[in-house]
Parts: C-alpha cells; structure tokens; sequence
C-alpha cells in the first residue's frame, strides 16, 4: 500500500517530465513537421525571392525588366519568308505567373481578319509550350494566341512587374499585324522576333510599331515596310498574295491611278477608297 | 616614384581605353537604358585600376560540376582559381578588356554578394527566344529604387553544349544587357548587342570583342544615364481577368468632333421684313437658324 502511495506521485512527475520534454523540443519534435510544413526560402534570383526583397524592404511592388535574346532579323524579306503573317484583331489578353518556367507571360487572343502567308512552324528542340491561360479558352474558329514575357502578377502579396524594354502594349479592339512562328495545332503563335513583329493596323491601312523607335537603331520590321511597301498594308498584301489580274480592269490603269493618288485599290470590285488625309488634312499632321 | 608609376600606369591604361573607346563615334546605338541604376559594385578592381569590382557567380542550377564549356565560356584568362589557366575566348575578359566602369570578376561564394548570377533555366518557354536578362529597375512612374539589384542571366536547357564561343558572345551580350545597354534592331553592327541574324540559338554569335560603341553607351549609362535613349515602358495591370490601366494618363487622346451644320429656313411672305425673295415673286424664304449635327469623333 505505501509502495502504491509512492508510486503514483513519481508516476505523475515521470507524465510531466516527459511532456515537458516533448514540449521543450519544440521544432525538434519531428511530428511537429507534418502539423507545420517546414518553409523553404526562395531559390535567389527567382520571381519569389524577388518579391520577397521588396517585401522585407517594406516596398509593395518590384519592377523587373526582362530582356530576351530573340532571333535577329536582317530585313523585312527575311521575315516575311520565315514567319506566317497575320492581321487580326486583339480581343482581350491575360498575364499568368507560371512557377515552374518562372517566368511571367502576357497572352493575347486575336480574331484573324486575314492571314496574308502561311509558313512552316519551326519547334523549338530544348523547349517546353507553355499552358496558355484558361481564361482564354477554349477558341473559336479564327480565333488564336500569341505569348509575349512580361505583365504585371501579385506573388505573395507583391506586385511583380516585368516589362520589355521600349514596348508599348498592345491595346484591344485594334487591329495589328503580326509575324508569327505559329503553331497550327495549338493556333499558337509565338513572336520570335520579338515585339517588333506586331505592328498596329491603322484606319488608314497604315503600320504603327509597338515599339519605341531609338536614335541610330532603325527598326528593320517597320523601316522595310515603310520603304518596300509605302507602310501600307494594301502594297503588302498585294506583294505577299498577288491577286489574279482584275477583270474589271485588266491593263490595271484604274489601279494605278487609285495609288498615284494615294488611294487604297480594292482589285475585287474595282474600288478606289482615297486616303482620307487628303480631305482632312490636319488629322496626318 | 612609385606614386609617379601609378600615375603613369593610370594614365596609359586611360590613354588606351580612350582610344578605343572613341574611335568609333557614338550616334546613341547601342541604346542605354534610363531607369536602370548603376550597380555600386565592391570597391576599386586595384590601386591602380579604379574601376568597381562587380561579382558574377554561375548557380547551383548547372549542378554540382559547372559545365567545362560554360565555366570557360565565363571567366577564361581572367584572375582566380580555375580562370587564369583556361584558355578561349569568355565573356567577362571581353568586358575588362575594355574600359568601362566595371571589372568583372567570378565569385561562387554564394553570401548576398553576387551582382550577376548565371542561372540554367529547366523550362524554357519558345517566347524568351535564346536568352534572357532579367535587372530590377526603377519604378517608370515614381522612380522608387529597386529592392535588390542582383541580375539574372537565364540561359535555355541544353546551352552548356554550345561552343564556348557561343556561350562567351551570348554571355557578353546578356552583360551588356545587365549593365544597362539594350538590344540593337537593325544599326551598328559592331555591337555586342546586335543580336546576329540566326535562327539557331546555339550558333551564329560569332563576335570575340566589345566594340567602342558598346563602352560609350555602357559609360553613358553609368555616368549620365538621365540622358540614354531607352527607358522601360509601363505595362498594364491585369489582375483577376478584369482589365484596369493604373496610369491612364498615357492615353490621353485629341478628339477631332465633326459636325454638319445645317441652315433653317421658312417661308414667308415678301412684305415681310428679313424675307428673301427673288424678284417678281410674293413668296420667299427666312433664315431661321443653324443647326449643327455631330457626325463623327476621331480620337487619336
């Protein structure tokens, strides 16, 4: 009996101490891992360690500029033999982080107006297709993709921003030309030759660059157009697809007339639409 | 005396980079970036030469053995374990021997120090072309300085089986990018920062030296880049699908309105005063008033 009496006080000091113990160890206590992942800093370099500076500087966003080593371009032949040109139509567009490439992309979804040449899709061997964004599918017909680096996402609570250098968007329900390497199956384009191979579509039937232009650095996309083709889509287009000589006008003087005069020719019902700086002339100031 | 040798040291070394450096004239390309600011580096390279040490490091991401190919194509003939003895040509002996702000030295200690990290990306997206500098700038609208200014140099999968003269001249350009000089479209061909013209990103990047047109913009850029030709553009903010232009200013337009004016008039008698009659008859027109009728709105 006092064997029993003894023993249930040593009992209960032996419990204590030993949740104590387990107490005391703390993070050691290895179950503690599975109740509390342990958090792993971010590879350094890496969008989140980025955005885990700005934190712990206090600031609420980050910036980064991003500046890929895209396929050089000699001139606008190049170009136009190599990649498949479009016109179309910008819809709407979507930014998406994707974690394991680590890279932020802008998707842009446009409606093809016309597809002026149609060229072989070059695969890129080491490379993996990015997901294009749910939010943009699935596609109607005409409908396609084009994915640029850059836009602006929130990681943990940041605003990460990443921008091309002198790229000035594109904005949607304007109508843009684009030299695409596209992708038939997945109606995926990509701009290999970077943002200088989107050139807005003017009223006027004009090409705008979605890049700044730079003192000394001619671009050579939007300077070829200007100087092979008058910067006008309908000479472009002409050059790219002739039409079969016009019925209407078969020695193609009411044609060249319309383009003397600075007339966009339409070859299918022998229409001549005049350049309306000619009417409004302070517009094209 | 031994000051007069370092004054004599000094003033050839400068001789000689200021002969490089302007003998070709400086017409803004390569163009340097504005908002880009100028890494502060780690002190003077030496006594003697005073420009500021700036420490690349290659990642762990190559892998516990740094790629032969890659490690040369880095740091060959240039100070330090594993460099003075490599031979060929490497991007940073291309950048010091040239004269800049900037020596370039490879440092693997891995302590916060590293201005320029060469890291291997496993997943490579076909819209980051060959390679991709990625610098933290300053705000394009509130000029706030970055957090960090650790650079990032990402090369695609398969990049350490390129030449080392590959992988030197790429790697030059993507320092030239982290130094603030951007990419050239279509001038100065002499530039480590025109781009080449192959398809293929394991070749066709075949330039062994910094031309006089890349130090005047990397100098510029350090030295007065308030005045560089390229400056980072604001993108627009997509969160949550919705579409929302935190700096709308930039699309500030000047409408053209167009209207058609139209006279009004009524009949009246010619006995009436104000009436417009032609002669002989008793019936004619009064003005009453123009309207104007609002036909088209251009924006531009």
């Amino acid at each position: 009996m006092k064997a029993r009496s003894t023993f249930i006080p040593i009992a209960i000091i032996l419990v204590a101490v030993a949740v104590l113990g387990v107490l005391g160890l703390g993070g050691h206590w290895p179950f503690n891992a599975r109740r509390r992942p342990q958090e792993t800093s971010p590879r350094t370099g890496s969008l989140r360690w980025y955005a885990a500076q700005a934190k712990q500087q206090g600031q609420t966003h980050i910036t980064l500029l991003i500046q890929p080593h895209f396929t050089g371009v000699s001139d606008l032949n190049s170009v136009t033999t190599d990649y498949s040109a479009f016109v179309g139509e910008l819809l709407t567009t979507s930014t998406r982080w994707d974690e394991s490439s680590d890279s932020i992309s802008t998707w842009y979804k446009f409606r093809t107006n016309e597809r002026l040449t149609q060229r072989t899709y070059s695969a890129c061997s080491y490379c993996t297709p990015p997901s294009p964004p749910s939010d943009l599918l699935p596609l109607q017909t005409g409908e396609f993709l084009v994915s640029l680096p850059g836009g602006s996402v929130a990681i943990d609570d940041i605003v990460v921003q990443s921008v091309l250098p002198d790229f000035t968007e594109m904005i949607p329900g304007q109508n843009y030309l684009l030299f695409l390497n596209f992708d038939e199956s997945n109606k995926v384009g990509y701009l290999s030759v970077g943002p200088s191979g989107a050139l807005l579509v003017t009223s006027q039937g004009t090409f705008a660059p979605v890049i700044s232009a730079r003192e000394g650095d001619p671009d050579v996309i939007s300077s070829g157009l200007v100087t092979q083709y008058n910067n006008s889509l309908s000479q472009l287009r002409a050059a790219l697809n002739p039409p079969p000589p016009s019925t209407c006008d078969p020695d193609g003087s009411q044609q060249q007339y319309c383009t003397t005069h600075s007339g966009i020719w339409y070859a299918e019902d022998c229409y001549c639409e005049y350049d309306p700086c000619i009417k409004k002339p302070w517009l094209c100031d | 005396m031994k000051i007069i040798i370092r004054v004599l040291i000094f003033c050839f070394v400068f001789l000689c980079f200021s002969s490089i450096a302007y003998s070709q004239t400086y017409n803004g390309c390569p163009s340097c970036l504005v908002n880009l600011p100028v890494m502060a580096g780690h002190g003077a390279a030496s006594s003697t030469d005073q420009r500021r040490v700036i420490n690349v490091r290659i990642d762990e991401t190559w892998g516990t053995n740094t790629p032969a190919s890659l490690w040369n194509a880095t740091c060959a003939g240039q100070p330090g374990a594993g460099c003075s003895n490599a031979t060929g040509p490497s991007a940073i002996n291309m950048w010091n021997s040239v004269g800049t702000y900037y020596f370039f030295q490879l440092n693997q200690v891995n302590n916060g120090s590293t201005d320029i990290q060469i890291t291997r990306d496993a997943t490579w997206s076909p819209d980051k072309g060959c390679a991709e500098t990625e610098s933290p700038i300053e705000d394009p609208i509130s000029g706030t300085s970055p957090s960090t200014s650790l650079r990032i140099i990402h090369l695609p999968p398969g990049s350490e089986n390129w030449s080392q003269q590959q992988l030197a001249c790429v790697l030059a350009h993507e320092i030239g990018h982290g130094i603030g000089l951007v990419d050239v479209f279509g001038g100065c061909d002499s530039s480590i920062m025109n781009q080449g013209k192959s398809k293929d990103c394991s070749q066709g990047c075949d330039k062994t030296e910094i031309s006089s047109l890349d130090v005047q913009a990397a100098n510029k850029q350090a030295g007065d880049r308030a005045h560089c030709g390229s400056q980072a553009a604001v993108s627009r903010q997509n969160f949550g699908g919705g579409l929302s232009d935190p700096y709308p200013y930039r699309y500030n337009p000047t409408c053209y309105y167009y209207y058609d004016a139209v006279d009004y008039y009524h009949y009246c008698e010619c006995a009436e005063s104000g009436c417009q009659c032609s002669s002989g008859s008793y019936r004619g027109v009064m003005y009453v008033g123009t309207v104007y009728y609002l036909t088209d709105v251009i924006c531009l």
